[in-house]
């Protein structure tokens, strides 16, 4: 039998008793959606973007775009990840392998969510870069060190970029989509051992900085 | 039965970076700390977004009111962390202990950032408000902790799309993913799943205040 994972802090009980109350406060892409409706009163709806307002200045949308194509790139590259880490690492650790599963969910719910908001801001979304993760997937050690590195960058380029988006909804998505990255952080870095949450503030990023350690993983 | 087990999946010295860095400490601990750092809230790491902030010039009366709102919050929580490492809530073992401690150091930092940035600004910073909490042990001061986060994580992203002034989104954003983090750690304190969610939803002051009622005495 494989070594359940938790922080290595000792957990305390499962009775999985904690979920009625995660489930709701945690929202479904479907969800998300629908309250972004409701927020987004009297925009354009469409099936699968967030509501927008119609009457926005060009600008605004224009530089709340490059900003959504910088976060697309980044969760392309963190979807393209796990989706060959499920493939390609040899899991040795059930709770590993349920990290890697759950987080491909969301980066993909985010791939998902952000191309449509951005043609409905007008924009263009970016081609899905091609990726090369070197070693990364060589044994399960490696693939979380190195998902460690990519969710705390993809924390702090969301913090970084945020304070400068216009559009409410855009703001709102960020918002609830850095919050997974943040969760999906402090999960890895507690199975590998560090501090999940090393700092009283975490340290924002800027695109240049954010791009620069994800240039790499481009091919 | 899965859960129980302490084990990380990588077998190094995990705890290194909590002890290094004191965080296994009383609040008389982080006291004492924060007095070498010199008292000024800045000084404290990872905090130079609020320097910023509490630089900040023409700040409306409703991001002031937004960083008291998040202070109320803050001291909820730090009051929460104390009582727990004051031993109210029973014995803790030592990784709820750790926990415990972190959370603290954390929450304590967010308070003295915010109460200093809100003065800077011309503003008043609430009192700390009475709190009360049910009889707990330690299975449900971990459950409560994970109630008390994710309450933050969404007050945070829910009140983030109204702060006017840039510097003040910053800093908020700091605390956010922080909060996001400690909500994580609970999870998989309590032997669950760090993220189970796409999309974190976010919280009108409101619903905060509904969830926050029950330990407002």
């Amino acid at each position: 039998m494989s070594n359940p994972i938790t922080h290595n802090g000792v957990a305390v009980e499962t009775d999985g008793s904690t979920a009625t109350f995660m489930e709701e406060v945690g929202a479904t892409r479907a969800d998300f959606l629908k309250r972004a409706a409701i927020f987004g009163g009297g925009a354009v709806a469409t099936a699968s973007g967030l509501m927008l307002l119609p009457e926005l200045a060009g600008a605004s949308k224009k530089s709340d775009v490059a900003i959504l194509n910088f976060a697309l790139t980044l969760e392309y590259l963190e979807s393209d990840f796990y989706d060959r880490a499920l493939r390609r690492v040899e899991f040795t650790n059930e709770r590993a392998q349920k990290f890697a599963e759950n987080t491909a969910e969301h980066e993909r719910a985010h791939v998902e969510a952000i191309v449509p908001t951005i043609e409905e801001l007008g924009g263009r979304p970016v081609e899905k870069p091609k990726f090369n993760f070197g070693g990364a997937f060589a044994d399960q050690d490696t693939f979380l060190q190195t998902a460690m590195a990519l969710e705390d960058t993809g924390v702090s380029a969301y913090n970084g970029a945020g304070p400068a988006l216009t559009v409410k909804a855009v703001k709102e998505a960020a918002a609830s989509i850095v919050a997974v990255e943040a969760l999906h952080a402090s999960w890895v870095r507690a199975m590998v051992g560090a501090v999940p949450a090393p700092l009283a503030f975490d340290e924002p990023k800027t695109m240049d900085e954010v791009l620069a350690i994800a240039k790499p993983f481009i091919a | 039965m899965e859960g129980i087990t302490n084990a990380p999946v990588r077998a190094e010295p995990a705890e290194s970076i909590v002890a290094a860095e004191g965080f296994a400490q009383t609040r008389r601990g982080f006291l004492n700390k924060a007095a070498v750092l010199g008292g000024t809230a800045f000084a404290v790491s990872g905090a130079g977004v609020f320097a910023q902030a509490a630089r900040a010039q023409n700040v409306p009366e409703s991001d002031l009111e937004i960083l008291n709102f998040a202070l109320t919050l803050e001291y909820l929580e730090t009051d929460y962390y104390e009582r727990a490492l004051n031993g109210e809530f029973g014995r803790l073992n030592a990784g709820v202990t750790r926990f415990a401690s972190l959370l603290f150091s954390h929450e304590s930092e967010h308070v003295a950032v915010l109460s200093s940035t809100i003065s800077s600004l011309g503003g008043t910073p609430v009192d700390a408000p009475k709190t009360k909490f049910p009889k707990l042990n330690q299975r449900k001061f971990v459950r409560t902790a994970i109630v008390l986060e994710l309450t933050g994580v969404g007050a945070y992203g829910g009140a983030f799309p109204a702060i006017k002034t840039k510097a003040i989104k910053e800093a908020a954003l700091a605390i956010h993913s922080v909060e996001a983090r400690h909500a994580a750690y609970a999870r998989i304190v309590a032997g669950t799943p760090g993220a189970k969610e796409s999309f974190f939803k976010p919280l009108t002051m409101e619903q905060t205040l509904e969830r926050a009622q029950p330990f407002l005495a």
